[in-house]
């Protein structure tokens, strides 16, 4: 079983400083991978908790967040071998065409060392503010990672779905892992929690992350003290 | 833990996918104390023997990567913190 770090990409520890040093150090210690976290708001109300402490609280560090992706592709640049993840991506805040090019640039900047973790988020704010709809997100899930693999993997690339319309167009440009990066799929587990409302939000993913995680990512959260 | 993703697997199963090809990746939330907490303790916390105990029983359930994240620990924002826990951790690759 490989071990991996995360990547400080939350709070104020988010430096230019802080995010070298730990990457490099972590792949001086031969470390697997490193993982960055995607937070867009604090809201001051909450319209849904966060599932990942028992209270449903927001953890104060995430009112400041380098962009997980911007910041593994800085990190491409500055390391030579350690594997590069989101754990996780929020589906509904992207648009699948813009996204799959960004990853993508990511897997050939650091030569196929991009591991996609996608989840299909639990915030009603962050979805407000991004145009994303809280009720069609696991539809939307549906058709967001065929699309995002038919753009890594066909050329040209069509696609027509409920959500989503490609017009037959090249995309040539793809990734180095081929058929292409690993994508893992996220599951917030409440071990010391009755099965409640974050088990309904898993069942409700659990048909998507079967027909399309090529693996299953787990978002251990130990339901006991105030940490996600 | 072992339940979900045994239970994914079986969704895959039915989705006409090989289960064999899924993997479990373990967002751990790590915390190291100086002595042993007791059994309520949540994973990843404790002493460094117990973190190795639960970094174990993570490969029994078939995960196939652990991360450990310090930053929403005590310290959690402190670079040094993160660079020892760096040091301190490394021996899990071993485990």
């Amino acid at each position: 079983m490989k071990i991996g770090f995360s990547l400080p990409n939350i709070g104020p520890i988010g430096t230019a400083e802080a995010v070298t040093k730990v990457a490099q150090r972590a792949e001086a210690l031969g470390y697997n991978s490193l993982w960055t976290i995607e937070r867009l708001l604090w809201p001051l109300k909450l319209q849904t908790p966060y599932p990942a402490t028992p209270d449903g609280h927001l953890p104060e560090i995430y009112k400041q967040v380098l962009d997980p992706l911007d910041a593994l592709t800085y990190v491409a640049a500055q390391t030579k071998k350690i594997r590069l993840g989101t754990s996780v991506l929020d589906i509904p805040y992207h648009n699948p065409v813009v996204l799959a090019r960004r990853l993508t640039t990511i897997d050939v900047l650091s030569n196929g060392r991009l591991t996609v973790g996608l989840g299909l988020g639990w915030s009603k704010d962050e979805m407000d503010a991004t145009g994303a709809n809280m009720k069609t997100r696991g539809a939307m899930a549906d058709e967001f990672l065929p699309l995002l693999k038919a753009i890594w993997t066909t050329n040209p690339v069509e696609f027509q779905g409920k959500f989503f319309n490609v017009p037959n167009s090249y995309v040539d440009l793809k990734p180095v892992q081929k058929p292409h990066p690993p994508i893992y799929l996220g599951a917030f587990v409440p071990a010391a929690l009755p099965c409640g409302k974050t088990c309904r939000r898993m069942e409700s993913s659990d048909a998507t992350r079967a027909r399309n995680g090529r693996h299953v990512r787990c978002h251990k959260t130990d339901g006991q003290g105030s940490r996600p | 833990m072992a339940d979900m993703f045994a239970a994914i697997k079986q969704m895959a199963k039915e989705a006409g996918r090989d289960p064999s090809t899924l993997g479990m990746v373990i967002h751990g939330f790590v915390e190291i104390t100086e002595k042993p907490l007791g059994n309520d303790r949540a994973l990843f916390t404790g002493s460094l023997e117990q973190i190795s105990d639960d970094v174990r029983s993570c490969a029994k359930i078939g995960a196939s990567e652990v991360f450990f994240d310090p930053a929403f620990g005590p310290d959690g924002q402190s670079l040094d913190h993160w660079l020892s826990l760096l040091e301190r951790l490394k021996g899990m690759m071993t485990v």
